[in-house]
């Protein structure tokens, strides 16, 4: 029937990008970042989303090539071991960002909403929610974007809208001087942030593109999660001031706890808004599932892969415990993933479309 | 033919018309409302034992033909000795059994059906039953009433807002009411905290046993108040509502709040069209009570989005269920006109999705704008 193509629309991806990075990055960029605050940290943020649009071009070029499955492809082309490396290299990174977010989101919800309950335990809800949400069909998570993405992306618009009432004209003038060096250091750090856009490769033979243009189709896809961060940004700025903005672990979050609403209907719209920024972080859990699943499907043999998710759960809740703190997380994170592994992740779509392109050079001159 | 008036899904303007428990009779019901030249009706029986007539009707250039065909193909194979009701072979049809939501849509009105029949869907009729099943159905469904295509588009717009506001409240306003209580006191005013405290001063339970303690008795109520013929059935609402509400209140046993929470929750689930679909969310609403109870929001924020999930993958004949909000390209967007909020008429000029492609055009362009 035709909903049952096992592919999702250009729409879908569309929402799946704006949630896999509305709630995660805003929540991210400001610990990477630091110690950029202010004027510098937003103009490393422009930049090195800025870089991430110009990058997709590859990842869109290399994306046309993927006839069938990535693994194959790689398979195809320089034989097993790369389709292996590749894929495992993903599964890295898919397991411990899983790890960080659910982890970060157990930390946030302790912190502002339930002093109560473990960090564990909710990173642990995190993770379910995750396997969840990959079970079963990649359509599923398209739809549930879909349906998802406006009614977010308007509250989320709408709180940040009331924030900007208590913005300071003050706050937004820049009282440091620009640190061009580490702008430029940290622009890399965004821009790895980022890195999740190459799981597309992965995703593309189940998208319905469309077109060839598939590097003009990621652009128009991506572009509504910077614009949302960078404005959420400027107004966390605007609203905390840059020496806040520095020492707050989340200041987007603390940005909501000023909020004052005509009629004072709620004392505290932080919670509100965490709650809205939860279904982002949800949905990004089950992302680094869904992905999880894919690699490990077209890397082991079909007989081993009845059972693969209840695996994946079972890794990523050993990760969980092993990290122990959100504290440790974050620094394996930040110093092994990000810097480690998101390099090659982020250099593999460049090196193939270097590669193809050759391969295409040479093709023609021999025709001639 | 004597026809029944409709009582489970009445309406304020249109035919009051109900099926009755005879398929032939069904099926001229349906004749007088669209031409019989029209419609396909292939028959079949069901039920070793039984032997009940059964029908599927469609629209042979309007329904999809894929949709249909695996339909009946699902229906032949039902292999059981009996058949008493429409509601037996829906639950032997539906693609997910372990979902509580409703994958067919029941109905007791023949202007429903032919409605339905014009946009494409098609229906099950089974003799003995006065309930036909409609399919494929979406979630949008379960928000319509038959005589939205009846009144004003701006009248009928506002009340589909107010059903999908009631179906929240349905199934979340005692677990918000709980996790609020318990966890996140400090997010609200401080005179709305103060009355509340004021309002439990005295109760001997926590919020949760409290709530959960009066959501039952009010499912007793309207347990009772249903197997009780007609005017007894009332009379039980009325007692059990006002006279147990105010005693328990008076006995300290739950909060004042705590009626207004529970009182507006059963309104919620009420006002939602789909009785099937409407108790689906009564049962969701206890997973909430308990999570507001023990994880405050984050718990609620889980459920909501578990509950999604799970609607993201439900089908019904193929067909998403959270059609058109997911989706909504297959048919260039043409079904948000008649969702949430619903077009003038004149705008409607596409079928739904259900139909097939070349066929979707419903209207004259003359009467297109």
């Amino acid at each position: 029937m035709f909903a049952e193509n096992e592919k999702i629309s250009v729409p879908q991806l569309k929402s799946l990008l704006f949630l896999d990075w509305t709630g995660k990055l805003l929540l991210l960029l400001p610990v990477l970042c630091r110690p950029l605050t202010g004027w510098n940290f937003l103009a490393a943020a422009a930049l090195g989303m800025a870089w991430m649009f110009l990058y997709l071009f590859f990842t869109g070029e290399v994306s046309c090539r993927v006839q069938g499955s990535f693994s194959a492809y790689l398979k195809n082309r320089f034989g097993a071991w790369s389709s292996y490396t590749t894929g495992i290299l993903f599964l890295i990174y898919l397991f411990w960002n899983q790890t960080y977010l659910a982890r970060m989101t157990g930390r946030i919800c302790r912190t502002f909403l339930l002093p109560e309950v473990s960090e564990t335990v909710i990173a642990m809800l995190v993770l379910l929610a995750g396997v969840y949400t990959a079970a079963g069909s990649g359509q599923k998570r398209g739809r549930l974007a879909q349906c998802l993405a406006l009614p977010l992306g308007i509250a989320l618009t709408v709180m940040l809208a009331a924030s900007a009432f208590a913005v300071n004209a003050e706050n937004l003038m820049p009282d440091t001087h620009m640190d061009i060096r580490l702008v430029f250091e940290k622009s890399a750090m965004v821009f790895a942030s980022f890195a999740a856009v190459n799981l597309v490769l992965y995703e593309s033979p189940y998208i319905n593109w469309k077109t060839d243009k598939r590097g003009r189709t990621l652009r128009r896809c991506a572009k509504a999660a910077p614009i949302f961060l960078i404005l959420a940004f400027l107004t966390a700025i605007g609203t905390l001031g840059e020496k806040s903005f520095f020492f707050l672990p989340w200041p987007a979050i603390t940005m909501m706890g000023d909020v004052n609403l005509p009629g004072n209907f709620l004392q505290r719209w932080d919670a509100v808004f965490l709650a809205f920024l939860l279904f982002s972080l949800l949905l990004t859990s089950g992302t680094c599932c869904h992905y999880a699943e894919r690699i490990l499907k077209e890397l082991l043999p079909e007989k081993k892969n009845s059972h693969i998710l209840w695996g994946i759960f079972a890794g990523m809740t050993m990760l969980i415990f092993i990290s122990r703190t959100y504290e440790r997380t974050a620094e394996i994170f930040s110093k092994y993933i990000v810097k480690g592994v998101v390099p090659l992740i982020l250099a593999l779509p460049v090196f193939l479309w270097l590669v193809e392109r050759g391969r295409k050079k040479c093709e023609n001159q021999e025709v001639k | 033919m004597e026809i029944p008036k409709a009582e489970a899904e009445k309406v304020l303007r249109g035919s009051r018309e109900a099926f009755t428990e005879t398929l032939s009779d069904n099926l001229t019901l349906l004749e007088h409302r669209i031409q019989k030249k029209e419609f396909t009706c292939k028959k079949m029986r069901l039920g070793r034992r039984t032997q009940t007539e059964t029908a599927l009707v469609y629209l042979e250039d309007i329904a999809y033909p894929g949709i249909v065909d695996a339909a009946w193909e699902q229906l032949q194979k039902i292999d059981i000795d009996g058949v008493m009701d429409s509601g037996t072979a829906e639950q032997l049809l539906k693609e997910n059994v372990w979902s509580p939501f409703p994958q067919y849509q029941a109905t007791e009105r023949p202007d429903r059906v032919a409605q339905s029949l014009l946009d494409g869907r098609a229906v099950f009729m089974f003799d003995h039953s006065p309930e036909a099943l409609i399919f494929p159905v979406t979630i949008d469904n379960m928000f319509q009433t038959s005589d939205d295509y009846y009144r004003h588009f701006e009248v009928v717009s506002f009340l589909r807002i107010i059903r999908y506001l009631a179906a929240f409240l349905a199934f979340s306003l005692p677990g918000l009411y709980v996790a609020a209580n318990c966890f996140h006191t400090q997010m609200l005013p401080t005179n709305l905290v103060l009355s509340m405290a004021e309002a439990r001063e005295g109760v001997p339970f926590p919020t949760i046993v409290e709530v959960l303690l009066l959501e039952l008795s009010f499912e007793l109520i309207r347990e009772a108040g249903l197997r009780m013929p007609g005017a007894i059935g009332n009379t039980i609402g009325i007692v059990g509502g006002l006279i147990i509400g105010q005693a328990a209140v008076s006995a300290n046993l739950v909060s004042p709040m705590t009626v207004v929470v529970a009182a507006l929750t059963a309104l919620g689930s009420f006002s939602v069209p789909n009785e099937e679909f409407s108790e689906s969310l009564r049962l969701i609403k206890y997973i909430n009570i308990f999570l507001g109870g023990f994880l405050g929001i984050v718990g609620l924020v889980l459920g909501w989005y578990l509950l999604l999930v799970h609607l993201s993958g439900l089908k019904s004949c193929g067909i998403p269920y959270l059609s058109p909000y997911a989706a909504p390209e297959i048919n260039e967007y043409q079904d948000l006109r008649d969702s949430m909020v619903r077009y003038p008429l004149r705008k409607l000029w596409k079928r739904p999705v259900f139909a097939q492609r070349g066929q979707r055009r419903r209207m004259g362009r003359g009467e297109e704008e």
